[in-house]
């Protein structure tokens, strides 16, 4: 398994918009994607848990994953979150 | 068979369609238990398939008319009914608990949206509305029930809507609206008038003799629905409705016009709007200020408290929108039937007499404060004004006052909606303490004549030019002038044509309608004499029953 810890630095957090981007991002993957919030975490395909993680913008996130396609399955998430989901700085 | 219907006249226009008939979010389906688990399983897929075609559909119709962020909104459906926790959940009810595949997926929406609830973040918060609107079209695929998102338009039906039904309407989806309860001079009427959604009201049992499908007629303007209306019947409801609008753009001719009489005296005339939507309305039929404008909208249908930068923004769009044109905005009202999810409150007995207006901004201490505070800076942006409601004591007035000096907001003017008997007899001291009156009529003729005005067996007891009403007006016009104040009249008489003569008689400063009125209005205003409306006024209060002096009103307006 491996791991990143980032912030979340779009104005929005994890909202629908990002959240969406996230799920179809991780979907792309055969890797099991967990992303850690304070004592929850959510299933990194699913956009209601994502969403329900409730994480607004400067939120710690750990990023897990677990499979064949681990490490390019989190560098991918990785750069998404660090580049605003596509949002302008 | 062809079959007419009279209801209430509650919002303009004629509309065909298909009867949907609407059942309130609270009613769930069915539960029941049943033998066969797998065979509930089975239906998902085909449901879920059905589900993405028609949003699919909705987001590529969507893309075409607006921006792609409307369309967006669509695409988290889309996520959703594809999501691990949303469909794993609706297994596990079917497989654990037997219950049909409907049930399984209303019990994971109820689930999912009290989580949301739980949220801080606002914005996310609502997204438990998302989860709602995919898991209802699931469950009418599974019932193989007729998509209510159907690109012809339809005709809603329903026992009652409340105002955050209505305000959430899209006239591209529903051409009109016919229920069995319901008033013209209730919000959901006010609201479907501004969404400019035809609509009648007040049809007894219509529920019992339409089904869903059926081709139905409405005509708002009338308040007559035809189910199963012939070729002819169309073609004459159609011509009929021809001849009212070109009747309207002549009107609208008049709108760069002033709304003076023969003699020179001016009437300002305002509009009514529920929102920044009415702006556009409100200036195309010539408004000269917003005279009411009701922040309801802002705080209904929703889970949590409207924050000061939400409100601000509205507020802000519609004065930066009506600029340099005065926009009066009415604090926080409720109506009977309507409840704030997230402020509790006594049921009451008779709520038209209970916590309403002024009573309920007082006693919600932080709303009230929230609410002025936006107002106030609103002000920046244009010309603003204030105006409580339901006051019938001059403490609700200073109390108001020094929450504005405490927010260092007092430069605002502040005035006072005149709708409870204690507030016209009082008008001479509270004229003292405020900039201006509006008087609502609504409100109160049903106060005076204590007669509940959304009662359909009292309707002819409902008598706005009563005497006893058209004395106390009098009263409240003549105490304002006393201090130098202006009257303004905001309710459903100021849009009367025949009650323009006896305003213009009392020397009211303004009239406050619903826009697409103003064109009448001010064209009476332009036939009349002042003089000879002063005259007839003084004749019209020395009468001492209403038919009467409506009988006198309707010679009076003939002759013009």
């Amino acid at each position: 398994m491996v791991t990143a810890t980032l912030t979340i630095l779009n104005s929005s957090g994890f909202h629908a918009r990002p959240a969406g981007l996230f799920v179809e991002t991780a979907s792309r993957f055969r890797s099991v994607i967990k992303v850690v919030s304070g004592k929850q975490t959510a299933d990194g395909k699913s956009v209601l848990s994502l969403m329900l993680l409730g994480a607004t913008p400067g939120t710690g996130i750990t990023i897990e994953a677990q499979g064949e396609d681990e490490v390019e399955a989190l560098n991918t998430l990785a750069k998404l979150i660090a580049g605003r989901f596509g949002e302008e700085p | 068979m062809e079959q007419v219907l009279k209801g209430v006249p509650a919002a303009p226009g004629m509309a065909m369609g298909r009867a949907r008939i609407h059942r309130h979010a609270g009613k769930r389906p069915a539960e029941s238990r049943v033998a066969d688990p797998q065979e509930q399983l089975s239906a998902l897929p085909a449901a879920a398939e059905k589900t993405t075609a028609q949003l699919r559909e909705i987001m590529s119709r969507l893309a075409s008319r607006t921006n792609q962020e409307e369309a967006g909104i669509f695409k988290t459906q889309l996520l959703v009914l594809d999501d691990p926790l949303f469909m794993g959940s609706v297994r596990a009810l079917i497989l654990d608990d037997c219950c049909t595949a409907e049930d399984a997926v209303d019990r994971t929406v109820l689930a999912l949206a009290e989580k949301f609830k739980a949220l801080d973040d606002p914005r996310l918060r609502e997204r438990a509305t998302d989860v709602r609107d995919v898991g209802q079209r699931l469950i009418r695929n599974l019932a193989g029930a007729p998509d209510s998102s159907q690109p012809d338009a339809g005709i809603l039906f329903a026992a009652n809507l409340v105002p955050s039904e209505v305000s959430l309407l899209e006239p591209t989806q529903v051409a009109a609206i016919a229920t069995e309860e319901g008033s013209a001079t209730g919000h959901a009427a006010i609201l479907a008038r501004a969404l400019n959604i035809c609509a009648v009201m007040g049809l007894k049992d219509v529920l019992a003799r339409v089904c869903e499908g059926d081709s139905v007629l409405v005509d708002g303007t009338s308040g007559e629905i035809v189910l199963d209306p012939g070729d002819s019947t169309i073609e004459r409801y159609r011509l009929r409705h021809r001849r009212q609008g070109e009747a309207l753009e002549r009107l609208a001719a008049q709108r760069e016009l002033p709304a003076i009489t023969l003699d020179g005296f001016h009437v300002e005339l305002a509009a009514n709007i529920a929102g920044p939507q009415g702006i556009p309305a409100a200036l195309a039929a010539g408004a000269e200020s917003v005279g009411v404008v009701g922040t309801e909208f802002l705080f209904l249908g929703r889970d949590t408290m409207p924050s000061e930068e939400e409100q601000f923004e509205v507020y802000s769009e519609i004065v930066s929108g009506m600029a340099p044109r005065r926009v009066i905005i009415r604090t926080l009202d409720l109506g009977a039937d309507e409840e704030l999810p997230w402020c509790q409150f006594a049921h009451e007995r008779n709520p038209a007499l209970g916590l309403r207006g002024v009573r309920l901004c007082l006693r919600q201490g932080e709303l009230f404060c929230t609410q002025l505070r936006a107002i106030a800076r609103a002000a920046c942006f244009g010309n603003v004004a204030i105006m409580l409601l339901m006051i019938s004591d001059i403490s609700e007035v200073r109390r108001t006052k020094e929450i504005l000096d405490r927010i260092a907001a007092p430069e605002v003017p502040l005035g006072i909606m005149v709708e409870t008997p204690a507030a016209a007899i009082m008008a001479g001291d509270l004229a003292a303490e405020v900039e201006f009156f509006s008087i609502g009529t609504n409100d109160l003729v049903q106060y005076v004549l204590a007669v509940d005005r959304l009662d359909p067996h009292l309707a002819d007891l409902y008598q706005p030019f009563h005497p006893a009403v058209l004395r106390l007006i009098r009263t409240v016009c003549e105490a304002a002038h006393q201090h130098g104040k202006w009257v303004g009249v905001c309710g459903e008489m100021a849009a009367d044509s025949l009650a323009v003569a006896l305003f213009l008689g009392l020397g009211v400063d303004e009239l406050s309608m619903d826009p697409r009125f103003i064109p009448t209005i001010k064209s009476a205003i332009r036939q009349t004499r002042r003089s000879e409306a002063v005259a007839l006024t003084e004749e019209l209060l020395a009468l001492n029953n209403a038919p009467r002096i409506v009988s006198r009103l309707e010679q009076w307006s003939l002759q013009l």
